[in-house]
């Protein structure tokens, strides 16, 4: 059982390797390579079911053991990596088909691949350094992965990896601090460190390590780069990226917070506002105000997969906002989130990705109507925006509510607010989104548009299916969690397979009878309906409008500027940007090297000369002052 | 039976090479080009003979003419120098083979004299241990690379050429007047014996000589603002040489800083001194790097960055981040000799040095992108490369003093390290995915040129994936010199 | 088993009868307020027939179609949550934020069906709603927070519990009484929010396209959400009630007060109208919320 810890993490990357040489041979040997890869991973991450192991020591680097666990919350990220990777390798299939270059496609599967383990790597990971590592690997993997898109990608990609670096290196001070402090990184260790150490040395830790995985997670004012990665990325990459990959963060969060640091020993060195340790507080307010201000952005967005990727920067802060709460109640519902969005942004993003790869556009005013050509996709995106908007009985709405019962439960109402109307304007964008694309009238050019082949189609409706599963039953999910948690010394929370009874929460769950009810309500109104006269289909054309004879070639129900008048609204707030401060700063940092660098390395020698001498000089005058050198 | 693990062989048989060499166009016309391969190959022999010995005795010394030290040249080999020698000789080796199929310009059997004679001029910078012979090295180091920088004769080449002969002559004479003063105060050029002599002197007796010779190689060495020679003479040199000079003449010079320090200058104070010139060299290399457009030049300030970074690490002033600085010279050497070599060959298939003309390369040349992307990656320390591990260490080690110092460094080296990231990830996503606007003919390097790339490639391959021997002997040679075992070693073995 | 079959058929009867009746006595009142003598009290009984028995029945598409069922179903789903007297229903099966959310499927599945048309009239109309929505929302939630807090619990059947005896939320909390009543008469989108369905504007927005049944079930849809929402405002606010004619007494009340001012009011625009209620009820329910904090 050892073995098959590294294993477990050494399939993605021997299947990556395999995947690239395959290709050379022919590209189905490639693409089968790929899939069995992955789904091999898929099959050893079950294995690993709700199972606990401490320590596999994989090596030693500077006197730290490197080390392999598991236990079943990391099960739970296991889950959603090596499940979404899987999908996303199906999908890619026929998706990549267009790209005509055989050798960018076998370096595409290698990447996913290698992101695929690197992040298998930090969910196994049972020390910093280890952690670190594959950290930084599924940063410039998936760089690459993102770039492949075209030209506009590369500046996303170029973004997104700049900023993943200087995220990456925060982390990295704390670690060699920690390093300083413990001579070995293993999280039991580091744990124990911390709980000696002083509250100052904890802080800095705790702050420098939260920002990197910030950044990854896109926790606002660090989120610049998603919205251009996600969008930009090519349709099977988005759903790693949002799915899956910015939950990295969230998953380092909780480590730093619950593996490391202690809820206690954090209340024990900070002052706690509403009985959150005051660093949490701050870190649920920044995830607050992703939820908001990401929840605008969204809604004014033109662009669908841009919509999506703003959307994500405001889910991921409902993740955090969960994780933070510091409660169990929170903290579970913060993880079943996690698991949740990872569903359903997935199978958004492949659902767009689906209507792109038809109609080779994301732009949503340029599309609409698309329901009679594919109602596949059409349901399937259906339920994943019910499951965004949290609205019952799908699984968004399970996981926000535990949220939205962990604020009220801790008096934590201004957040709670911001959250509540996060999710309200979540509604306002999905329904643009399935409006744009799904809804009203076809452009004429997609008359001959089809749904997707097969492969595309089953990696969506495993998905929407998730959502409907984990949204009924999500006992199934508790079990991990809950499990998990107890790991980490929650209390854990009373909760069954279709819901939370009275006690866990302030009120009490079971969303299997609002399914139950709302499918019997659904049946018996068709049913009726049904009772009365017979409905004649006419053409979108023969509608009402002032007897003016309407032609397809103009468009008529409105897609561009949805929400126009609402935009009027938040102008205030959709003027502000955070990333234009950046840019000033970069820009002012290039003019200012400019300048000097040209004045220092002026080409000419008399100048170079001159430094000799006043180096010199300064020695000599050293001397001259007895030695001393200061 | 002759002794072959002997270190005074690493000068004399490359120094009987360039007389070949030199000799060789009267007998045949193409020896040259091979002559030094022959010459490295059996350097990196005797080097790799000579590890069990350095690894048992912990030092290998051998004195030439029959004298006894401290009158005669002594030639001192510890696990640090050996270190530095094995690259240079396998550098020295690899760049060989790359020259066959890069040089095709008259006069050839010179420049082959002169490659030889910088190689051979660094090794015997590394293992002399005798002041004099460590400025004759130097001159001979300086006069090759004068030679070879010029190499090309066009405007470009003789002004950068002349540019680093003016520099590298103050450099010279400045070495030499510290020398001098040393000498006059101690009366001895041993190493060994300066180390015991000078230990009697006080800070103020010596601290004009040392800042002398630490100016003198640190024009050699690259140190801001002493550096102004490179980012010209670099990209003006035909690229083999560019690597050479780039992966271990700079790194020499730094050594011969690194062991003067710590032999007549270990005082701590001095240590917080050169840690200003480090980070200013990390500083302005890395950000004069980002702006350029040519790509030797890109290189070249990134040369002085990297620099910058292990003079940093060595400045820690502790064994760890010794350990630092030996894995960073290490990663510095092959990856930046291999990225000037692949670079080198990119230059021959496109015709220009500027960075927008390698646009979609990435697709034109898969095997040199890949070696270059790899070489990239690990300047960068992006796992799992092997620049990873050694700025892990640097990290680490500088963070063991938790003071604001050593905090402020770090903050700055990691500042300087996503400027490299900003300046490398551009480049490479211009070449990897970038378009070319027209189609142009570019053929994959040809094989000769490959054959090098691909053994360091390997080579850097190897010790990212297993660099737990790299790790231990690093160690081992940090904590030698820590502990001064170099000294005590060589009275031990009768050098003095 | 029997008696749960009859429950479930017969309060979506009884919200949808008493919906109706509101429907009924709002012509009138609307009437009276104008001085005119007013339709027959049972004219929306003849309306909904008519169109229910429509002949000729005309869908845009699937969707068309299922949008009014979707909406219907979804309203049905949000009465088993409201507790009317002696029934507390569905309550341990989702609480008071479970509700906020079920009344949105109702709105979602009318969106759906009205945006599966050619007809820029429809876009706008359920652009408008959206927007609306997102704009009462906020109040909304600071209000339902601030009873929450006070009661301690979510369950709907708990809070009426508390209110027992005459300790109603609107004696207790009365900022958030009267907020919570802008904010239903908002959601019934009477004037001055009348912006989704205006008339002369955008014809009657999401339903422009909908005739015959489609638009008859979107009438009785409507009638469940009047219910729903002065039922939820009740149950909140009024103590809802001991048996089921004080509870249509004080429903009606509520009502009644509100038709009286839809007479009072001209129209906002969109944008005015989401300012409006981000500002003073928004400011009036957060001091209300600081006050049950405090407390």
């Amino acid at each position: 059982m050892n073995m098959s810890l590294e294993l477990l993490l050494a399939t993605p990357f021997i299947g990556g390797l395999l995947t690239y040489i395959g290709g050379k041979v022919h590209r189905w040997v490639r693409n089968l390579i790929a899939v069995l890869f992955s789904l091999a991973t898929v099959g050893e991450m079950a294995m690993y079911y709700n199972t606990t192991f401490k320590g596999v020591v994989w090596g030693s680097l500077f006197g730290s053991n490197l080390v392999l666990q598991t236990n079943p919350i990391t099960w739970l990220f296991l889950f959603i990596v090596t499940a979404i990777s899987l999908l996303v390798i199906v999908f890619s299939i026929d998706d990549m088909k267009k790209e005509e270059d055989e050798i960018v496609l076998d370096s595409y599967y290698m990447q996913l691949l290698f992101v695929e383990g690197a992040m298998v790597g930090i969910v196994l990971a049972g020390d910093l350094i280890t952690f670190f590592m594959f950290w930084e690997i599924m940063s410039w993997t998936s760089y690459f992965l993102i770039v492949h898109g075209g030209k506009k990608s590369m500046a996303a990609g170029y973004k997104y990896i700049i900023m993943s670096v200087i995220g990456a290196y925060a982390m990295f001070i704390a670690i060699a601090m920690l390093y300083a402090k413990t001579h070995s990184l293993v999280y039991s260790d580091v744990a124990l460190a911390l709980s000696q150490a002083s509250p100052s040395f904890i802080i800095w830790t705790v702050v420098l390590l939260s920002v990197g995985f910030f950044v990854k997670a896109a926790v606002m004012p660090l989120h610049t780069w998603l919205p251009d990665a996600h969008s930009e990325a090519p349709s099977p990459v988005s759903p790693l990226l949002s799915g899956v990959l910015i939950k990295m963060g969230a998953y380092g969060l909780f480590i730093v917070f619950y593996g490391l640091l202690s809820v206690n020993l954090a209340k024990n060195i900070m002052p706690s506002v509403f009985s959150t340790p005051i660093l949490l507080y701050i870190i649920q307010w920044l995830a607050a105000l992703s939820i908001v201000l990401a929840t605008f952005l969204a809604i004014m967005q033109e662009d669908a997969k841009r919509l999506l990727a703003y959307s994500s920067v405001s889910q991921i802060g409902y993740v955090v906002l969960g994780l933070a709460t510091g409660t169990s109640l929170g903290v579970a519902g913060g993880l079943f989130h996690a698991l949740n969005h990872a569903i359903f942004k997935g199978l958004l993003f492949l659902a767009v990705g689906a209507v792109i790869y038809r109609t080779g556009t994301r732009n949503m005013s340029e599309l609409g109507g698309l329901v009679k050509k594919m109602p596949f996709t059409f349901t399937a995106l259906l339920l994943g925006i019910i499951a965004l908007a949290g609205v019952p009985p799908l699984n968004g709405f399970v996981s926000k509510w535990m949220i939205y019962e962990a604020l009220i439960q801790k008096k934590e109402v201004f957040l709670l607010i911001m959250a509540f109307v996060g999710s309200t304007g979540a509604f306002l964008y999905v329904y643009r989104l399935i409006h744009s694309l799904f809804l009203g009238q076809l452009p004429e050019k997609y008359e001959n548009v089809k749904d997707v082949p097969i492969l595309m189609q089953i990696p969506i409706w495993i998905l929407a299916l998730s959502t409907i599963v984990y949204g009924i039953f999500p006992g199934l999910a508790m079990d991990v969690i809950v499990k998990g948690m107890k790991l980490f010394g929650f209390t854990p929370i009373a909760y069954n397979l279709f819901g939370f009874p009275e006690g866990t929460a302030m009120g009490s769950l079971t969303v299997i009878n609002i399914a139950a009810v709302l499918m019997t309500a659904f049946v018996a109104v068709f049913i009726i309906f049904i009772l009365f006269p017979k409905t004649r289909q006419v053409s979108q054309y023969d509608n009402y409008a002032s007897g003016q004879e309407l032609t397809p070639d103009f468009k008529y129900n409105y897609s561009f500027g949805f929400y126009m008048s609402f935009g009027r609204v938040i102008k205030p707030i959709l003027s502000m940007s955070i990333e234009r401060v950046y840019n000033y700063w970069i820009d002012a940092f290039k003019i200012f090297g400019d300048y000097y660098m040209r004045r220092i390395y002026t080409g000419n020698l008399e100048t170079y000369n001159s430094y000799i001498v006043i180096v010199v000089t300064i020695a000599a005058a050293a001397v001259l002052l007895g030695g001393k050198l200061w | 039976m002759v002794n072959l693990a002997n270190p005074i062989l690493l000068i004399v048989i490359p120094l009987l090479f360039v007389f070949l060499i030199a000799f060789s166009s009267a007998f045949s016309k193409s020896a040259a080009k091979y002559l030094p391969i022959i010459a490295f190959g059996i350097n990196v022999v005797v080097a790799m003979l000579l590890v069990p010995e350095v690894l048992k005795n912990g030092l290998v010394l051998s004195t030439t003419a029959g004298f006894k030290p401290p009158i005669a040249i002594d030639m001192i080999v510890d696990k640090l120098a050996l270190f530095l020698v094995i690259i240079a000789s396998v550098l020295g080796f690899v760049v060989s083979i790359y020259n066959v199929a890069y040089i095709d310009e008259e006069p050839e059997e010179k420049f082959y004299a002169l490659f030889t004679l910088l190689i051979t001029g660094i090794i015997w910078m590394i293992i002399t241990g005798d002041l004099f012979n460590l400025f004759v090295a130097f001159e001979v180091t300086s006069i090759a690379a004068f030679g070879l920088v010029g190499f090309h004769r066009d405007k470009g080449s003789v002004e950068a050429g002349f540019k680093y002969l003016v520099m590298g002559a103050i450099g010279g004479s400045l070495l030499l007047v510290g020398i001098i003063m040393l000498y006059a105060a101690t009366g001895t050029l041993n190493i060994i014996d300066v180390a015991q002599k000078s230990a009697e002197l006080t800070f103020q007796q010596k601290f004009l000589a040392y800042a002398l010779i630490f100016v003198g190689l640190g024009i050699e060495g690259a140190l801001f603002p002493l550096n102004a020679w490179l980012p010209d003479a670099h990209p003006a040199a035909p690229s083999s040489v560019s690597s050479i000079l780039s992966g271990i003449m700079t790194t020499a010079a730094i050594y011969a800083i690194i062991r003067i320090t710590n032999i007549i200058f270990d005082y701590n104070q001095i240590y917080l001194f050169l840690m200003f010139f480090a980070l200013l060299t990390l500083i302005f290399g890395e950000i004069a790097a980002y702006y350029q457009k040519d790509i030797k030049r890109m290189l070249a300030y990134s040369t002085i960055g990297q620099t910058g970074l292990f003079f940093f690490a060595f400045t820690i002033h502790s064994t760890n981040g010794l350990q630092g600085a030996f894995l960073q010279i290490i990663n510095h050497s092959v990856s930046k000799s291999m990225l000037f070599l692949v670079v080198g060959a990119m230059i021959v298939q496109v015709g220009s040095r500027n960075i927008e003309d390698f646009v979609g390369l990435g697709r034109k040349m898969k095997v040199s992108s890949f070696f270059l992307a790899i070489g990239m990656f690990s300047l960068m320390g992006m796992p799992p490369f092997f620049g990873f591990w050694s700025k892990l260490k640097i990290i680490f080690a500088a963070l063991q003093h938790s003071n604001a110092l050593m905090i402020g460094s770090v903050v700055i080296i990691l500042l300087m390290s996503v400027v490299e990231g900003a300046y490398f990830f551009k480049l490479l996503q211009m070449m990897f995915f970038g378009k070319a606007e027209q189609d142009r003919e570019i053929k994959e390097a040809s094989f000769g040129m490959l054959v090098p790339v691909v053994i360091l490639g390997f080579i850097l391959l190897f010790i990212s994936f297993y660099p737990t021997p790299v790790l231990d002997f690093a160690h081992q040679a940090a904590s030698d010199l820590m502990n001064k075992n170099y000294i005590n070693l060589a009275l031990k073995l009768g050098g003095l | 088993m029997v008696s749960t079959i009859l429950i479930a058929i017969c309060v979506p009867l009884l919200a949808f009868a008493i919906g109706l009746t509101f429907i009924m006595f709002k012509l009138k009142i609307t009437a009276r307020v104008q001085r005119r003598y007013g339709p027959p009290i049972i004219q929306p009984i003849y309306n909904l027939l008519k169109l229910l028995l429509k002949e000729d029945n005309i869908s845009h598409g699937v969707i068309f179609s299922l949008g009014p069922i979707i909406a219907l179903a979804g309203s049905i789903l949000a009465v088993f949550f409201i507790p009317i007297p002696g029934l507390n229903l569905l309550t341990g099966s989702g609480d008071l934020i479970a509700l906020l959310y079920i009344m949105a499927i109702g709105s979602l599945g009318m969106a759906l069906g009205a945006g599966n048309t050619a007809n820029p009239n429809a876009s706008i109309g359920i652009s408008r709603a959206l927007t609306l929505m997102f704009g009462y929302d906020l109040p909304l939630v600071i209000i339902v927070i601030s009873v929450i807090l006070q009661y301690h619990t979510t369950n709907l059947a708990d809070i009426v519990a508390a209110q027992a005896n005459g300790h109603w939320t609107l004696w207790t909390l009365p900022l958030s009484a009267i907020v919570g009543f802008v904010v239903t008469y908002g959601a019934l989108g009477e004037h001055p929010f009348d912006i989704i369905t205006a008339p002369h504007e955008v014809a009657t927005g999401p339903m422009v396209e909908y005739g015959g049944k489609h638009l008859g079930f979107l009438m009785i849809n409507h009638m469940f959400h009047i219910y729903i929402e002065i039922a939820l405002f009740v149950d909140l606010f009024l103590g809802g009630a001991s048996n089921l004619f004080w509870f249509y007494i004080k429903m009606f009340g509520v009502f009644f007060i509100m038709m009286l001012c839809d007479e009072v009011f001209l129209r906002f625009k969109i944008d005015d109208a989401v300012r409006f209620f981000w500002k003073w009820p928004t400011v009036v329910a957060l001091i209300s919320l600081i006050i049950v904090l405090v407390k």
